[in-house]
């Protein structure tokens, strides 16, 4: 119940699993409460007694703010945390998470699963940003000899490569009904062209296709049917 | 004889509903006003619930319910033979609501009631069989307020942003947090060891009640944890009268904060109210805000403020 000594998630009133957002607004609150000219503290601390504790709130705060100190001062108070509550993470933090994973992907640098199906791609097979597909000559040869690229072709390919449209959607930030736009030459769906030529630049990267020859071609055929 | 019995009996018994007092030392705050709007809200949630106007001197709770003449009330009581206080309900025009309020105050000195009636009317409060009773207490923190206050098994404390008013909502709180301590002091029998701290104030730095707490803990940790269970039943749930702009509303945090540090008291801040003039306009109209105004934010403010109580409530229950 009193702990040897307060710690900073004490002095801000936070749990010891609050997240980066919690903290911060606990920090606000406890500054204004205890600043000099706050009317919470009338009769209650003295002006000195304020400051000592303003003081306190400011280096739980330095500390608890940086998530690096946080973790060597967990690491400090250790005994003291409570080890089975559950982490509670707060909407900005899932998603940081999820931009940090997509970067990840955009990146060469693959989580480590990623790297263990790299390093096993057994032989016959190829990968792909997302996972394996096997090879199959006469397709390898269909993309290589191909002239311009189309809808319904990228679609193929990309079933070929075993990569679906949700990983698609999530890697280059495409809406839905653009992709399949795309994929079916829907013409009228499709917004400006810059935005076509940046999604298919995208996409012939996640195909490892030839980018220029795709959104060459593609647009080619783009603008001939609007002549 | 009976008021004897009546007398033993009242340490033993559990109160039979859930008690919630209102009291925040300072006069026209809103006591009356937040106490009258929760028990409205409570009785349309469909909760069998009793007001009680514990101002005894200057009871006006029935003002703002729309009553006129009270005939009968907790001076007929105290005089009367009877322990149990359900013929002095009085219906008003809520069906689920009832008050309990003092009359005839010319005849009658209710404020200077002695024990022996403080302790009939408190056990026969204990005994009233409701779903929820709502104490409204007078300003002040003369021990009968207070031993009234203690009783809840939610404490309110209602204050307004004004720092006088701040002042006596601490002032309030201290008497009643250490006639709190003072009973489990008793009951614990360490008054001696909390006496020996504090004449040695200085030397262990205790300054604040949380540091006594402390001290306490430090010098025996099993008293320290029991007496720290105890105390743990007294949460204050802070409400934030006639606030007029948002910084009055972080206020309320502040306060909570600063109790919690002040006191090692965990409360709670249930939330803000406005100020408007609507309030004194219904008053004058002799009609409650909530059936006058229903669509007014005050409406909004108060009813959130009584889901919070018997969210809080429901939550207790389930745990125990």
């Amino acid at each position: 119940m009193f702990n040897e000594q307060q710690t900073f998630y004490d002095i801000l009133e936070i749990s010891t699993t609050s997240s980066a957002d919690e903290i911060l607004k606990a920090y606000l609150k406890s500054k204004e409460t205890y600043s000099t000219d706050s009317a919470a503290l009338y009769s209650m601390f003295t002006k000195e007694e304020a400051y000592e504790l303003l003081k306190l709130v400011e280096e739980a705060y330095t500390v608890l703010s940086n998530p690096i100190s946080r973790e060597q001062y967990d690491a400090k108070i250790q005994p003291q945390l409570k080890q089975e509550e559950l982490p509670d993470i707060s909407y900005n933090e899932v998603q940081e998470q999820n931009w940090k994973s997509e970067a990840s992907f955009s990146d060469t640098a693959h989580s480590s699963k990623n790297q263990q199906l790299t390093e096993t791609v057994p032989e016959g097979f190829k990968k792909t940003k997302f996972g394996v597909y096997e090879v199959k000559q006469e397709m390898e040869d269909e993309i290589k000899n191909a002239q311009f690229f189309d809808g319904p072709f990228l679609q193929k390919i990309r079933l070929y490569k075993n990569v679906t449209t949700d990983q698609v959607i999530k890697n280059i930030r495409i809406s839905r009904s653009y992709l399949q736009a795309i994929e079916c030459n829907d013409y009228e769906v499709l917004p400006a062209t810059v935005f076509i030529r940046g999604f298919l630049v995208q996409f012939s990267k996640i195909l490892e296709l030839d980018e220029k020859k795709v959104a060459g071609t593609y647009l080619e055929l783009y603008k001939s049917t609007l002549e | 004889m009976e008021l004897r019995q009546n007398y033993t009996l009242r340490g033993n018994t559990k109160p039979q509903s859930h008690i919630i007092t209102v009291g925040g030392g300072k006069g026209g705050i809103g006591k009356s006003f937040i106490s009258s709007s929760i028990a409205i809200f409570l009785a349309n949630q469909g909760y069998r619930t009793v007001l009680v106007d514990l101002d005894l001197g200057c009871a006006n709770l029935h003002t703002y319910l729309g009553l006129n003449k009270i005939n009968k009330g907790i001076s007929n009581f105290l005089n009367s033979n009877d322990t149990a206080l359900d013929n002095y309900i009085i219906p008003t025009s809520f069906p689920q609501l009832g008050l309990i309020t003092t009359n005839d105050p010319d005849n009658f000195d209710s404020s200077q009631i002695n024990i022996l009636q403080k302790s009939k009317l408190m056990s026969a409060l204990f005994k009233l069989k409701a779903d929820y009773i709502i104490f409204d207490l007078s300003a002040g923190t003369t021990e009968t307020t207070l031993d009234f206050y203690l009783m809840g098994n939610s404490n309110i404390l209602v204050t307004t942003p004004e720092p006088s008013s701040i002042e006596n909502a601490y002032r309030f709180l201290k008497s009643s947090f250490y006639r709190k301590l003072k009973r489990i002091e008793n009951q614990m029998g360490i008054k001696d060891t909390v006496a020996h701290l504090m004449s040695n104030k200085e030397a262990l730095n205790i300054k604040s009640p949380y540091d006594l707490l402390k001290a306490i803990y430090m010098s025996d940790k099993e008293k320290g944890e029991q007496l720290m269970r105890n105390l743990s039943q007294f949460s204050p749930y802070f409400i934030l009268n006639q606030t007029r702009s948002p910084r009055d509303i972080s206020l309320g945090y502040s306060i909570k904060s600063v109790c919690h540090k002040y006191f090692g008291l965990k409360g709670e801040f249930l939330g803000h109210v406005d100020h408007d003039n609507a309030v004194w306009q219904s008053l004058r109209n002799r009609k409650h805000l909530l059936v006058e105004y229903p669509h007014s934010q005050l409406y909004a403010q108060l009813m959130n403020i009584t889901r919070a109580i018997t969210k809080k409530n429901e939550y207790l229950n389930k745990v125990a």
